[in-house]
């Protein structure tokens, strides 16, 4: 038995390394990517500075200029370090491409096979960008003043592998759709679009009205981005702490079974010609 | 000129049969764009229930900059973004040769020979939504003042094509310029933008020298306030030098093809 386990483990760990030195491959194309990222973050900058300049200091729905610019801050963290890149049109591609079978003839677990890969590349990509991020964490550091880190922070590292591991099972299940759709894209982006508006990447939830911010907190998308970066900055507290990290697992082992669900469904009309 | 005209709608054509193929995914796709749009909208509403004003534009003249600037974009989709896109991976696999062997220049070839009609039905929805925002301003409607917001979408496109297309000639000497597309659409996120509310160095780069800045507000503010002389003078000026430049380095990129052997 114990063997059988060391087996597996091996197995995973070619798969996580092999999975980092095709990503390392990549590591201009990461880093243009990353740095890319802060042309937003710019704009993020000049709009919220203007927005409470016109709110007269008044504030922003419970929120003060520099909390506000904590959350954006943390979010492009969050992002580099848990979102995955084109894990769906990976999967897609190798669904339809047929290269599945490979793995199906072999004996490993074709999620466990992806959460490797998907571990792999969020680790070379984090290392490639942790310098132009830890840079510009450093240039903003004055926005994170207020923010109670030594309480917050073990909150938001658990949280923020829960979302890693919501936000891939996510991917893995709509990825699932290629079995049935010769083109996920369309798919990818309208979930994209919704996990970014009710998950919090466009604004903190808690800025919307009551009955809109209760409906966001039970749907998956709020636990990607929103929760832990709402732990971090402290904006989630008491109760609510627990119940968040409850609900994260729920959908969590929900999007992981309806993945296995579709992946089971999908292999019996798969059909491997010509390889 | 007439036969590059007949060349273009040949090819767009082609486009709009080939998109045909596959009906569903051309539906959804256009849902992906407005979802997008109603994204951006929706991030205006929840600011101004805290705030009556941003940088000095209200709530109907933000969503009028909004709309117009997704109103470039789209147009921009529809008619060079794909190409410009495609364009790495022309010359990575040699098949630029292809067009090298066409008796026309190989800038419209390239640039012209995908067309995105998925992108026409959205820019009809950032119209509707611009003449709503406008009325509700109000501003008053003239021949001239939508004859000026039009043409300025034009020149506003032309910005984006011009400089897209010098950043994907780099792929002339970089192998993977993917990297770049993605860098494109979060430019686009700061066309929409009051350019009123960017301070310092980065609103004198993102207006002056990348002018992305100006390729919806100029427009924008043009339909609320009538003709603003000097930043519209300027986007002409800057339209017409980034134009002619990015032709200039794509035949200089272009002489450092060495095709891909197959």
């Amino acid at each position: 038995m114990t063997s059988v386990i060391q087996q597996q483990a091996a197995l995973y760990t070619r798969i996580f390394s092999l999975g980092m030195q095709n990503s390392l491959v990549y590591r201009w194309n990461f880093l243009v990517r990353a740095i890319a990222g802060f042309v937003p973050l710019l704009g993020s900058v000049f709009l919220w500075k203007a927005v409470f300049a016109d709110a007269n200091n008044q504030g922003f729905a419970g929120y003060d200029y520099h909390v506000m610019m904590a959350y954006f801050l943390s979010l492009i963290v969050l992002d580099a370090l848990t979102s995955p890149v084109e894990d769906d049109f990976a999967i897609a591609s190798d669904i339809r491409d047929g290269r599945i079978s490979q793995v199906l003839l072999k004996p490993i677990n074709y999620f466990t096979y992806r959460v490797s890969l998907f571990l792999s590349s969020r680790l070379v990509y984090a290392a490639v960008v942790c310098v132009p991020v830890g840079a510009m964490l450093i240039f903003f550091r004055d926005y994170f003043n207020s923010i109670p880190m030594a309480h917050t922070l073990p909150y938001a590292l658990l949280a923020m592998i829960g979302s890693a591991f919501l936000q891939f099972t996510i991917t893995y299940a709509v990825a699932m759709l290629a079995f049935w759709l010769l083109e996920i894209g369309s798919v990818v982006f309208i979930i994209f679009s919704i996990e970014f508006l009710a998950g919090g990447h466009v604004f903190p939830l808690d800025v919307l009205p009551g009955p809109l911010y209760a409906i966001c907190r039970w749907l998956p998308f709020a636990y990607e981005y929103y929760f832990p970066v709402g732990l971090f900055l402290g904006r989630i507290q008491g109760d609510a702490i627990w119940q968040g990290f409850l609900v994260q697992w729920a959908w969590i082992a929900f999007f992981y079974l309806v993945g296995q669900a579709l992946w089971r469904r999908g292999l019996k009309r798969y059909t491997s010609v010509g390889n | 000129m007439s036969r590059y005209l007949h060349i273009w709608l040949a090819q767009m054509r082609y486009s709009l049969a080939r998109e045909m193929q596959f009906k569903g995914n051309f539906i959804l796709w256009i849902l992906v764009e407005f979802l997008w749009f109603a994204l951006q909208l929706a991030f205006i509403g929840v600011l101004y229930f805290n705030v009556n004003e941003i940088a000095g534009w209200s709530r109907w003249e933000m969503v009028l900059l909004i709309s117009t600037s997704h109103l470039v974009q789209q147009l921009f989709q529809a008619f060079v973004m794909i190409n410009c896109m495609n364009l790495p991976e022309l010359i990575r696999t040699g098949k630029l040769d292809f067009f090298l062997a066409q008796p026309v220049s190989t800038r419209f070839l390239v640039s012209t020979r995908s067309f995105e009609p998925g992108s026409i039905v959205n820019c009809f929805m950032a119209l509707i939504v611009s003449a709503y925002a406008a009325a509700k301003i109000p501003v008053a409607f003239s021949v001239f003042n939508i004859t000026t917001y039009l043409l300025l979408i034009v020149l506003g496109v032309l910005v984006h094509c011009s400089f897209m297309m010098m950043l994907m000639t780099l792929s002339f000497w970089m192998t993977r310029a993917q990297g770049f597309v993605n860098a494109y659409y979060n430019l686009f996120q700061l066309a929409r933008l009051p350019r009123e509310a960017f301070k310092g160095v980065a609103g004198v780069i993102f207006t002056w020298f990348i002018p992305m800045l100006l390729v919806a507000n100029v427009p924008a503010r043009t339909l609320i306030d009538g003709i603003g002389w000097k930043e519209t003078g300027y986007l002409i000026v800057i339209t017409a030098v980034m134009f002619t430049a990015s032709g200039r380095f794509f035949n200089f990129g272009l002489r450092h093809y060495t095709s891909a052997s197959s």
